[in-house]
């Protein structure tokens, strides 16, 4: 799967979000900054050869920065959807919005008046214009503030929106992480090497112990036990 | 989680070299903490149904 990483972010060097977020990308993903003007023709191509596309950006007065609206005003056209409107069909669209306040203030009756859902309601239309699907938005609530653990966490979920199928079972999980074993153990060396291979084994190995038992259930319900 | 599987994680962790590689092996441990649990449930669900009073 081909994913395009759009960075739209006035201040994008002084940002220690983005620059977490493009370390934990690795090459999970093509990054794209937006800089004024575009080259709508380059612009379409990428758009064009991507299976998902991810918006990054701070939410700045509940709405998406400058840059990337002209990015989307100025590329966002007839060219781009081609003469059947098509072009993006069947693509996924997704965001990865960082918030300067708490995400639980989001919703209806909270402080911040609406959920991010409302918030990023003309995004999902983009997507359902252009025939997309819209993925569950990543939200990155105060960044600064989060300690290691949750950072780490915030590190896999973000390179699991990057390129795990949406919407993921536990078995796509599983999947997921054992693809990332294997390739621990390629780069690692030793008894490193050793124990990796060793915990995406087992990983695996419970997993189709949990499928032969789901399996079985399966019997048994249909059975009509 | 069993000993083996905590305590190669724990080694992994404290040997890896980079913030990515300890963020991969805490979510891990997450993961194979809920597959544990999913086992057990089945299993335990398995054996609900095959003791299921309405077979005697």
């Amino acid at each position: 799967m081909k994913t395009l990483i759009v960075v739209g972010h006035p201040e994008l060097a002084d940002s220690q979000t983005q620059a977490f977020l493009k370390a934990a990308a690795g090459d999970r993903g093509r990054r794209h900054v937006l800089t004024a003007p575009f080259d709508p023709a380059s612009e379409r191509q990428l758009l064009w050869q991507a299976d998902r596309i991810i918006l990054q950006f701070p939410l700045y007065w509940y709405n998406v920065p400058a840059i990337l609206k002209q990015w989307l005003d100025q590329v966002f056209d007839d060219h781009l959807l081609g003469p059947a409107g098509d072009r993006l069909a069947g693509k996924e669209l997704g965001a990865v919005v960082s918030l300067g306040r708490p995400l639980a203030e989001f919703g209806a009756g909270k402080r911040q008046g609406f959920s991010l859902d409302d918030y990023l309601r003309p995004l999902q239309g983009v997507a359902r214009a252009t025939r997309m699907r819209w993925l569950p938005p990543l939200a990155i609530s105060q960044f600064a503030y989060q300690g290691p653990r949750d950072q780490a966490a915030l590190l896999v979920a973000y390179q699991q929106y990057l390129t795990l199928p949406q919407p993921a079972s536990f078995a796509d999980r599983v999947n997921w992480f054992a693809a990332q074993l294997a390739r621990q153990a390629e780069r690692a060396q030793g008894d490193q090497a050793t124990r990796y291979a060793q915990l995406r084994a087992l990983l695996m190995q419970r997993q189709a112990e949990l499928s032969d038992l789901q399996d079985n259930l399966r019997l048994i319900k249909e059975g009509g036990q | 989680m069993d000993d083996w599987t905590k305590a190669t994680i724990d080694r992994l962790t404290a040997e890896a070299p980079s913030f990515a590689d300890r963020a991969l092996l805490q979510e891990l441990g997450k993961l194979m903490n809920e597959q544990e649990q999913r086992i057990a449930q089945a299993k335990a669900e398995l054996d609900g149904r095959a003791w299921a009073k309405r077979k005697w």
